[in-house]
């Protein structure tokens, strides 16, 4: 299923190449077509050329992107005209297309982009029970603490968060089902396909696919009555607010955001704040030393560290 | 009272030969008349929803009678395949299959062909552009024929009765 879904938006030649190649479509993580230059595959961690026959590497050619922009836009191009300024286009399944190309500027702004010369199929993988672990540091008395995922690209982020998105909605030993509003604005937590979720997010959730974050929480608010909010990467200064009206309304709060600490996060303005005033009361620190989804660190809201899978550091700020 | 039955069989037929032309140009008007209502709901799905196309023509190809209903369920399902070909080959060969035995006439199979090689492209205000013009051309064509109709709908029972008239002279 994974497997065909990627397969579905790769140019034929490509297509026909994977099949081949690739047996376990679980441990591809990602897939660089670049003009002129030869098919890369990010397999388990390691990079691999895609070869035609041994030591012939597969040449991407500009059909080749040509075919699989056509694809990946389902022969609608203006249907991503918003998804195409931020240079990615998200696939049913949640898998991120990221393309790059000439760029078009209409009054000081990205418009477009044509002559597209690169594409990158980011995988998205989906690991039923990789939040197990997460549950005990952020319930008490069957009650959710307000959670911010920390983590750098590529760690496992959407992952964990999707998985705790299930386990909140369906319950568990921690806690009993609860509603779970998600804002999916880049349609990677659900992977939804004419706005029904792909990736399972439980039986009491209510998902706005392709939504901005900050709008999208209070029309869940509104619309919805959830008890948990999920969002994915916040970082804008109207997100924050968001979030904070959300926490006034009520709601729980689960979230993530790029970054390596929490320490770091206090150097961005917008985020110091929600820190300094403790709007979140557990942080999950992420990492990919050893594995992805690696949790460096669960900490409190005096960033105390409750739980770690790997040693030592105390604190982290 | 033999040649009289087939004095009348004879200008019957004609007269029907007559009326199935005139019926013939009144279901052309029909079929014209239906895509245009069938475009402008495309045209808005593409404005407002903005959804991709092989969901458009899924979507109204469901509810879409003949023939055009089973030409948008297949344009529809071939999108959603992925199988090779660019947009505009797909639209040609799905045309050429599904909508060959249709009523519409050779200028609008032509006009609807040409269409196709301005969906898909990439902005929103260029597809509702191309598909304004498109339903404009058909409106005028509907307009045509609807002046013609009147006076070709009379003109083809007469010259149905009249024909019948004329091969009966002519064998008697």
């Amino acid at each position: 299923m994974q497997g065909d879904r990627i397969l579905n938006i790769l140019p034929r030649g490509v297509r026909l190449l994977l099949k081949k190649r690739i047996t376990d479509f679980e441990y591809l993580q990602e897939i660089r077509l670049r003009t002129q230059r030869p098919l890369l595959l990010i397999y388990d961690g390691e990079e691999i050329f895609a070869e035609r026959a041994r030591g012939e590497p597969y040449i991407v050619t500009k059909e080749d992107l040509r075919e699989m922009v056509d694809y990946v836009s389902s022969y609608s191009l203006y249907a991503y005209e918003q998804e195409m300024k931020q240079g990615f286009i998200t696939i049913e399944g949640g898998h991120r297309i990221g393309v790059a190309g000439q760029v078009i500027i209409e009054a000081g702004k990205v418009k477009n982009i044509k002559h597209i010369s690169s594409v990158n199929v980011r995988m998205s993988h989906e690991v039923i029970g990789c939040a197990d672990k997460v549950f005990p540091y952020i319930t008490r008395q069957r009650e959710l603490y307000h959670t911010l995922i920390i983590s750098p690209p590529r760690c496992g982020k959407t992952t964990l968060l999707r998985d705790m998105i299930r386990q909140i909605s369906d319950g568990n030993s921690y806690l009993k089902g609860k509603s779970v509003g998600v804002v999916d604005e880049r349609s990677e937590i659900g992977g939804c396909y004419m706005g029904v979720a792909q990736n399972q997010l439980g039986i009491r959730t209510d998902i706005l696919d392709g939504c901005p974050k900050a709008e999208g929480m209070i029309m869940l608010i509104r619309s919805m009555g959830p008890e948990v909010i999920a969002v994915d990467e916040i970082g804008a200064e109207e997100d924050v607010h968001a979030i904070e009206y959300a926490m006034h309304c009520g709601c729980r709060l689960i979230a993530t955001v790029h970054g390596q600490s929490v320490e770091e996060l206090k150097k961005k303005p917008v985020l110091d704040r929600l820190i300094r005033e403790k709007r979140f009361e557990r942080y999950i620190l992420l990492g990919n030393q050893t594995r992805v989804g690696e949790i460096f660190g669960i900490y409190d809201d005096r960033t105390d560290c409750l739980f770690r899978e790997r040693l030592p550091e105390k604190r982290i700020c | 009272m033999l040649k009289i039955t087939g004095c009348i069989l004879v200008i019957c037929a004609a007269s029907l030969l007559g009326m199935e032309r005139a019926e013939r140009l009144r279901e052309q008007y029909r079929q014209t008349e239906y895509l245009r209502q069938l475009f402008l709901q495309i045209q808005s799905e593409i404005r407002y929803a903005r959804s991709p196309l092989g969901e458009i023509f899924s979507y109204i190809g469901k509810n879409a009678g003949m023939p055009y209903g089973a030409w948008l369920l297949e344009l529809g399902e071939r999108l959603k395949k992925r199988d090779g070909g660019s947009f505009v080959c797909i639209w040609k060969t799905s045309i050429g299959e599904c909508l060959k035995a249709s009523a519409l006439t050779q200028t609008e199979l032509l006009r609807l062909l040409e269409l196709g090689e301005r969906l898909g492209t990439a902005d929103v205000q260029f597809q509702v552009n191309a598909v304004e013009l498109y339903l404009t051309q058909l409106a005028g064509s509907i307009d045509e024929m609807r002046r013609e109709m009147k006076t070709k709908v009379r003109l083809y029972h007469c010259l149905g009765v009249m024909s019948g008239m004329l091969i009966v002279t002519l064998l008697f």
